[in-house]
């Protein structure tokens, strides 16, 4: 039997028998659209929670501890440059991302502007490498870099290498050492050994520098609480401890930094109790570009915090933009100052160890080699990366679960397929035995049921699928009224292209189970006996 | 053109077997009009369905057009129907839910090969046409008479030209009139050339007939040899 001609034969029994059909499909169709409907909210769920709350695509690994019940102790190996490079050289890691905390204590006050009076708070940071905020498309984070990275301290100025804990002193400031352009960070040369911004005229300099002799230095400035902010060019400010031009240090902070504030701690605050003024809600217009002071080596918690190794130090920051790469509480700003700070505060050790490091994978199924691999160098998995972990199989299990009952949903549809086809078959039992008699082979009247069972099925398929998305439009339009809640997403669902042939496949799979048995007893059929009845 | 040796076919029943035909030899040749004959349940039908390949559960041997039916595959008796032998039943097997020309062209969805120069169904309407019924190739059966019925069936079983047609009770369903028609048309057919094998309860018909075969309980009383 031909093709088109089996295409015509189904074609108009399906069509005539439109009562079964819709019969048929329903049950394909509840079935379907559960399926879809399921993992489309699976896998949003774990876009969300995978991609935002615990991200899976990145490996994050800290130095091994020991609890010894009375607390936790260090001992394994720690984390510096060369352990960056042992797992650069992997394959199918795609870079490695240190990560710095400050060693110091810092305080932050400011926000006159947004709460018409000035908040204080000890601020908690993080260092990370600018390059992976930038990568970040969550958001825009203008001037997110490092503006003092010709600087390798935080020092005034320097006579000799002796003076400055890092790097080395050239043009009377600590520099990154540097032998070629290559080792310097972005934007900046390597002049006689040291990084430095590089220039022809003042205007190739950042605000508050000056060109002289081809290098980009500060601009010296006179510093007085009143005039501070105004005392040098464009957004640099004048700092009381060197009496130099600066740029406000960038920094980032998470997207749900914001909805926490919006959501607890400007209604906290407002309430009857609270403040006097009430706490405005923020959006994130309103704060990107918001400065604020901190002060390195002192606490909020008391003068025994404040640092003793070096005399503590106020600096400017600015909010460049939002990032899912961001601390949740608290700030992130550019590794290197953080470097530098730890270096001042806490001697040279403590800018060359990290904290931890991230390793962004390029293969998600090569997590868990990678995660024995940190294993088996004596690191330990940070929390995120394990909650990361026990997170992405919760999903997979309750997706499993989801689509386990869809699967029965059809399953059920097949069965109810089958009693409708044993019926069909009896009800053309004379039409079929025709069929036999004008040259339909026993295949010839197989092809033709199952070719009945899944036209159902690919309808059902298509409409279970349909039925199922417009669900989760639905869904979605009614969790958009909803009021705002931290890691609310513009949809709960995603629908990979695979979803849509699976669940049509699925659907036509199932209808040809449902008619094989009907089919073959159709086949089987003797033509003279069906004709004689 | 067709022979039958020692073919037996037999009823299992609860106490004994029953035997719808018994050691049958028979032979017809090519351009017979061939009457069978016979009271209910003497195995009339039995024995064309055996000879069309309906029917597979029999002994000895069917041989037509040259061919030991119970040699063929599935797929090669399928094409046996299809190509070789025509079918024209008593209550005519159209389907309702498709047209005159339609129906006469459904041989052709089981046809193995598609080298006609015409579709199938200018080639159907083209039967209906020759047959009188050029008026009503887009009517659904359900709008037909029955002599209109079973015109349809016979340009449906005449759809491959086969050499041989079988007739199962063809004018069992309609008046006197109507039925006289079709004899007419059997005969002409046979005058072209068809081997037409008819099962028939009616004088007129068997009158037609240039032979007429006697069965009863399943044994050929009469070969109708000497009507010829």
């Amino acid at each position: 039997m031909k093709l088109p001609a089996l295409v015509s034969l189904v074609s108009q029994n399906v069509s005539r028998s439109k009562k079964n059909l819709v019969m048929s499909c329903f049950g394909i169709i509840v079935g379907i659209s559960t399926f879809v409907f399921f993992i489309g909210l699976a896998e949003g769920v774990k876009n969300v929670v995978l991609g935002e709350v615990f991200i899976i695509d990145q490996v994050e690994l800290v130095p091994k501890t020991f609890d010894t019940g009375f607390g936790q102790f260090g001992g394994g190996r720690s984390l510096d440059d060369s352990v960056a490079d042992e797992f650069s050289s992997m394959g199918s890691i795609e870079a490695v991302y240190p990560k710095m905390k400050f060693t110091f204590p810092t305080r932050g006050y400011g926000g006159k502007s947004l709460f018409k009076k000035n908040l204080y708070a000890e601020i908690i940071a993080d260092g990370i490498d600018a390059g992976l905020i930038r990568s970040d498309a969550s958001d825009s984070q203008d001037g997110f870099l490092d503006h003092d990275g010709d600087l390798s301290d935080i020092r005034s100025s320097c006579r000799d290498d002796s003076q400055c804990r890092l790097g080395t002193c050239q043009f009377g400031r600590c520099r990154p050492r540097c032998e070629d352009n290559g080792q310097c960070n972005d934007g900046l040369s390597c002049v006689d050994g040291g990084c430095v911004f590089a220039c022809t005229k003042t205007a190739d300099c950042q605000a508050g520098r000056s060109c002289d002799d081809g290098i980009c230095k500060r601009d010296l400035c006179e510093y007085s609480e009143d005039t501070r902010l105004s005392a040098c060019a464009g957004e640099s400010y004048c700092t009381e401890d060197s009496r130099r031009c600066e740029m406000p240090i960038p920094f980032v902070v998470s997207h749900h930094l914001l909805e926490l504030y919006n959501g607890s701690l400007a209604t906290a605050l407002g309430g009857q109790g609270g403040t006097s003024a009430k706490m405005p809600t923020l959006s994130k217009a309103m704060v990107r570009g918001f400065q604020l002071n901190v002060t390195f080596g002192k606490s909020m918690l008391g003068r025994r915090f404040t640092t003793r190794r070096a005399k503590p130090i106020t600096r400017r920051i600015k909010l460049s933009g939002f990032s899912n790469k961001a601390i949740t509480l608290g700030i992130t700003i550019p590794i290197d100052y953080v470097k530098r700070l730890n270096a001042r505060f806490s001697g040279q050790e403590a800018a060359l160890t990290y904290h931890s490091m991230i390793l962004k994978v390029s293969d998600q199924t090569r997590v868990p080699a990678i995660v024995k691999a940190v294993e088996d160098k004596g690191f330990a998995l940070a929390e995120s990366t394990t909650r990361a972990e026990q997170a992405s199989n919760i999903l997979r299990t309750v997706e499993s679960v989801f689509a386990l009952i869809s699967l029965v949903i059809v399953g059920i549809a097949a069965v109810n397929i089958s009693q409708m086809f044993f019926m069909l078959i009896y009800q053309r039992k004379r039409e079929l035995g025709l069929f036999r008699a004008l040259g339909g082979s026993k295949r010839d009247v197989r092809l033709i049921i199952l070719g009945e069972a899944s036209t159902i099925g690919a309808l059902g398929g298509i409409l279970g699928a349909g039925v199922g998305y417009g669900a989760s439009r639905l869904i979605d339009f009614l969790a958009k009224q909803a009021p705002e809640f931290p890691y609310k997403p513009d949809t709960f669902f995603s629908f990979p292209v695979w979803v849509w042939p699976t669940a049509i496949g699925i659907a036509v799979v199932f209808c040809l189970i449902g008619a094989f048995f009907p089919a073959n007893t159709a086949a089987r059929q003797e033509p003279a006996a069906a004709l004689t009845e | 053109m067709i022979k039958l040796t020692q073919v037996s076919k037999r009823y299992q029943q609860a106490t004994q077997d029953e035997f719808a035909l018994r050691e049958v030899d028979l032979t017809i040749d090519a351009g017979e009009f061939v009457a069978i004959v016979g009271t209910s349940g003497s195995g009339k039908t039995t024995l064309l369905n055996i000879m069309g390949g309906l029917d597979r559960d029999y002994s000895g041997t069917v041989v037509v057009d040259g061919k030991n039916l119970s040699q063929l595959s599935d797929q090669e008796l399928a094409r046996f129907r299809n190509q070789s032998v025509g079918f024209v039943f008593q209550h005519f097997n159209l389907l309702d839910h498709m047209t005159a020309a339609e129906n006469v062209a459904l041989p052709n969805s089981f046809a193995p090969t598609k080298d006609r120069k015409t579709t199938p169904l200018t080639q159907a309407e083209e039967a209906l046409r020759v047959l009188g019924l050029g008026a009503k190739t887009q009517e659904k059966p359900n709008n037909l008479s029955g002599g209109q019925k079973q015109r349809v069936a016979i340009a449906r079983a005449l759809f491959f030209q086969p050499k041989i047609l079988l007739c199962d009770e063809p004018t069992g369903s309609l008046d006197t009139k109507t039925g006289h028609q079709i004899i007419e048309t059997f005969e002409q057919l046979n005058k072209d050339g068809y081997t037409i094998i008819i099962i028939t309860h009616e004088r007129r018909v068997s009158d037609a007939a240039k032979r007429v075969i006697q069965i009863e309980d399943g044994c050929i009383v009469d070969s109708g040899a000497g009507t010829q």
